[in-house]
């Protein structure tokens, strides 16, 4: 009887869920976002004085969005950032410099908490690509992070019903290394 | 998330708890060598078992005095005399965790110290002093009561206490960083008669020592290099790169050189990490520092370790493979193949004894690697007859080692 109970609740839930769903105007659609802007580096390094590591950039995010819901979005993220560039005085006669950029690859979840403000979690990949020029060849090096994390606030508002500009906050922090950067970003977005 | 992000950050720092510079130890003089051979054996604890056991075994290494309990706890001393007293500090630790804290103590004058200090052995040590739980107290009373000398049996058959990582990893808190010279030098005191370091080769194929494949924030300090070591060339990893402590990654070269020079380690594992194309470095390298060995008279065995068909191929192309001293981890045919002095299986494959008891005909040894669990220890050595172990707790396997009959 209880089990009979609960599939004509759980029956009823969803005939409810549909319905609200009926008079739903809104079209789901997909969306393609381009950001640029300035990125910092919390400089976290031991072994470097913070004198010695520029931290301010410009970085880029592009977005992939879905968005069925009338508040929830899921969509794929990457771009391209460069976190940190080092000088390293060695000795007397020799510096080396090395460069740190990060391409992330994250899936988004976003959710509209008030008209046109965003807020958005996005763990992911992220690879790291490190170049180090100095003693000897200039060096590439490549490694990859799998326990990365995004927060981003965003501000969207539609000029029309395909173009939407905006600002985004977000802060990332990179597993393998320990790096955490945050980026104030311009956005401007085509609904498809 | 954000216990994610907790996880990924390095853990806490555990201290060595220190008298300091103003130590009582450093009025007092060192002990000599046959001193100090007085104090090995097993004593029972009739004050400081809750922490120490019923008995534990002290055992003199190059330069302090180990006390080796069974379930995992250890001291490390330092060790003086004035006057016929035996003067004793150091600090305790628990292998499991990171509990720790002072160890004080001292050997009178009458209950064996004036024979300690002539040379002379003598059936009486009482060792009394007190022990702390927190911070730099010392409010535990601590006496150990000599029973008898390790067995002169046991002693006269090699057996070989490895460390893990040339002595013991940065993840169990140690205050000097895994595969570096300053853990080469550690090592000792935590009763290891021999290591394994793990060897890679930088882009400029120098053969360094370290562990994982990447440079990273579990064993390095944060710097401005991360990534594959072998994208990196010795230099930029010495002077870009310092390892948790602040050491640097030392060459397989300089590593070497400080065990044949400045310690009594009697073997040294080479565990290659790179498979392919590695041998022709290292083999000479390996080669040197055993001639340097012999002309400095140590007794001093370095093994090639062969952990895969493909180091196998590789040390098989060498011309001088047959003769060169390598430690196999793969079967007792490849063994016989590549004329390995030391067959290495893992633990997990059980004591194996009629497989033991076969490389013991052929005149070889058996190793097995990487054991650290207390109860796996006591079974492998009272009921197997490996003569080695590879471990991450040498005080445990060096505990129940000593202990035995023969």
């Amino acid at each position: 009887m209880k089990k009979i109970t609960v599939i004509i609740l759980f029956c009823l839930l969803a005939c409810f869920n549909v319905r609200s769903q009926e008079g739903n105007s809104r079209v789901t659609h997909f969306s393609l976002a381009i950001g640029a802007g300035w990125s910092h580096y919390f400089a976290n390094m031991d072994l470097v004085p913070a004198r010695n590591v520029h931290k301010e950039f410009i970085g880029t995010s592009f977005q992939f969005m879905w968005e069925p819901e009338y508040r929830l979005s899921l969509g794929l993220e990457t771009g391209l950032y460069r976190i940190f560039k080092v000088d390293s005085v060695l000795t007397k006669e020799y510096t080396m410099d090395s460069r740190m950029y990060m391409i992330p690859l994250l899936l988004v979840i976003r959710m509209r908490i008030v008209d046109h403000f965003y807020l958005s979690v996005a763990p992911g990949l992220a690879i790291q690509l490190l170049q180090i020029r100095g003693i000897g060849e200039t060096i590439s090096s490549t490694q990859y992070s799998f326990a990365n994390f995004e927060a981003c606030a965003s501000y969207l508002y539609p000029l029309s019903k395909r173009f939407v500009v905006g600002g985004e906050a977000r802060f990332f922090y990179i597993g393998a290394t320990n790096d955490n950067i945050m980026s104030l970003n311009a956005v401007f977005a085509l609904r498809l | 998330m954000a216990l994610l992000m907790a996880g990924c950050n390095k853990s806490k720092d555990v201290p060595v708890p220190s008298e300091g510079p103003n130590s009582f130890l450093t009025q007092t003089y060192p002990l000599p060598d046959n001193s100090r051979k007085i104090m090995d054996g097993i004593y029972k604890v009739t004050a400081g078992n809750e922490l120490f056991g019923d008995q534990v075994v002290l055992k003199w290494s190059r330069k302090k005095l180990t006390m080796m309990c069974s379930d995992g706890h250890y001291s490390v001393l330092d060790v003086g005399q004035l006057d016929s007293v035996i003067v004793i500090q150091g600090y305790w630790r628990y292998c499991y965790n990171d509990n720790t804290g002072l160890l004080n103590a001292y050997i009178a004058r009458d209950e064996g110290g004036s024979e300690i200090v002539n040379g002379v052995t003598t059936p009486m040590i009482i060792l009394r002093g007190a022990y702390g739980k927190t911070g730099n107290e010392l409010d535990k009373a601590l006496e150990l009561v000599y029973q008898r000398p390790i067995s002169p049996a046991l002693l006269s058959k090699k057996f070989s206490i490895l460390a893990h990582r040339s002595g013991g990893r940065t993840s169990d808190h140690l205050p000097v960083s895994e595969n570096s010279i300053a853990m080469i030098n550690f090592t000792e005191g935590l009763g290891s008669t021999g290591i394994e370091v793990d060897v890679q080769l930088t882009r400029d194929g120098i053969p360094v020592l370290f562990h994982d494949g990447d440079i990273n924030i579990r064993l390095t300090q944060k710097g401005p290099l991360s990534g594959p070591i072998h994208d990196f060339t010795y230099m930029q990893l010495y002077y870009l790169v310092s390892l948790i402590h602040g050491e640097h990654i030392p060459r397989l070269n300089d590593a070497l050189m400080f065990v044949v020079d400045s310690t009594l380690i009697s073997d040294v594992y080479l565990d290659m990490k790179e498979n392919v194309n590695s041998m022709s470095t290292v083999i000479p390298i390996q080669k040197e520092m055993l001639q340097r060995a012999k002309d400095k008279g140590r007794d001093l065995h370095i093994y090639v370790g062969l952990p895969s068909q493909d180091a196998i191929n590789d040390f098989m192309n060498q011309p001088d493979y047959l003769i060169t001293p390598s430690l196999c981890e793969l079967t007792v045919d490849d063994v016989v193949r590549t004329n390995s002095m030391v067959w290495a299986p893992r633990w997990t494959e059980g004591t194996q004894n009629d497989l033991v008891a076969q490389i013991h005909t052929q005149g070889r040894i058996a190793w097995t690697w990487t054991l650290d669990n207390v109860e796996w220890i006591k079974e492998y050595i009272n009921d197997g007859n490996f003569n080695g172990i590879l471990t991450n707790y040498p005080f445990v396997v060096g505990y129940y080692h000593y202990i035995r009959e023969k």
